[in-house]
């Protein structure tokens, strides 16, 4: 009905908006996916910036754990 | 009635109730594979009907049937890669990214088909080739063995795509994705290559079948497929994502439609009726899979994206 609207009032066919209602459609719930990668990236490096000490210069390397502790 | 039961209209309708059933038959194997693997793809209808406008084009331009058909495929093809990347890659919701689909493919195939053809034109249509000695057969002879290749290719997948899905590795990985991603993963299998690889193929299916539904009528027109796609998604549950169980229920539904259209014709289902009349394969359909389906099991991540954990 809206594309039929739009084809009447400025000359777009409906055949177009329906064609780009789809595509706007796959690429909402695509984009969905990289939004959510993104913000889990985000995170893990919020937890990893807080969990280093903080008089620690940005650059230095990360702290040992112990475990890897050589014989 | 009488009119209806004579060998000749029985005949025929028969005939062509098997030529309507090839593209559900084309479009739901493709989609059993897909399924298999735990993708469901509800953009079938729109693949379709891009297929069907792709083989109706080249052969306008081209007149060259076996070209036209190669094209309406390679365009499934090519839609299989966008539908795989937005689902395996993307890992989109797949119900609304397979809407989406069929939105995009619904419009631009009349787009084109409004800007590139305008008027409606028939083309040719693939000629029925008769079996040696098989079509001689009294009656079954020319119902079963004198069809279009397509539908004979179609019919032909069947066993091949059994074979594929029960007796090769391939087949197995497939299987084995769309019921626990996460073993098949962590025995080496690449989910997202099976995936890409079973969407593609149920795509390219699609596009088949959208060529051979074109075949069977002859001409393009807008909205060609009228949601034969969904039934295609609906026949793939009907037969309980079994090659043979898909052909079965995919000849009940060419066969009702057929003869409900012979009804009409012979008058036997009044005018008033006809529409209601025309929502019976679909009404068939539905019933049977409220009672069949429900005894079977979908494959257990079916629609669920695949992500690794850790």
């Amino acid at each position: 009905m809206g594309g039929s609207a739009l084809q009447v009032a400025t000359g777009v066919p409906s055949d177009l908006v329906t064609a780009l209602s789809g595509t706007i459609v796959v690429l909402v719930v695509s984009l969905e996916y990289l939004r959510r990668r993104a913000r889990a990236q985000s995170m893990a490096l919020a937890g990893r910036r807080a969990s280093r000490p903080p008089h620690l210069p940005r650059n230095a390397p990360p702290l040992a754990t112990g475990e890897e502790g050589g014989q | 009635m009488n009119q209806f039961f004579t060998v000749d209209v029985l005949t025929t309708t028969i005939a062509s109730g098997i030529a309507l059933a090839t593209p559900f038959l084309l479009a739901a194997l493709g989609e059993t594979i897909g399924q298999r693997s735990g993708v469901i793809n509800l953009g079938v209808d729109g693949i379709m009907l891009l297929g069907a406008f792709a083989t109706y084009y080249v052969e306008l331009q081209t007149g060259n049937l076996l070209l036209a058909i190669l094209a309406g495929t390679a365009t499934g093809t090519l839609m299989g890669v966008v539908t795989a990347f937005v689902s395996v890659t993307l890992k989109a919701e797949q119900g609304i990214s397979g809407i989406g689909i069929y939105l995009f493919g619904l419009g631009f195939s009349s787009l084109l088909f409004q800007k590139l053809v305008g008027t409606p034109l028939p083309i040719a249509t693939l000629p029925p080739v008769g079996i040696p000695l098989l079509d001689s057969i009294p009656l079954i002879g020319g119902m079963f063995f004198n069809q279009s290749l397509l539908v004979y290719l179609a019919f032909l997948l069947v066993p091949v795509v059994a074979f594929i899905l029960n007796r090769t590795t391939y087949g197995l990985k497939i299987k084995a994705v769309g019921e626990n991603p996460a073993a098949a993963d962590s025995l080496g299998v690449s989910v997202a290559r099976i995936r890409w690889s079973t969407v593609i193929l149920g795509c390219t299916f699609a596009g088949l079948a959208g060529a051979s539904l074109l075949m069977y009528g002859g001409i393009f027109q807008i909205n060609l497929t009228q949601s034969e796609g969904f039934i295609a998604v609906a026949l793939v549950y009907f037969g309980a994502w079994r090659p043979v169980g898909v052909m079965f229920g995919s000849l009940l539904y060419g066969l009702v439609g057929v003869v409900i259209l012979t009804w009409k014709s012979l008058g036997i289902i009044p005018l008033s009726a006809s529409d209601l009349a025309a929502t019976a394969p679909a009404i068939i359909t539905v019933l049977a899979l409220l009672f069949l389906a429900r005894r079977f099991r979908q494959p257990a991540v079916l629609g669920r994206p695949y992500e690794r954990e850790g």
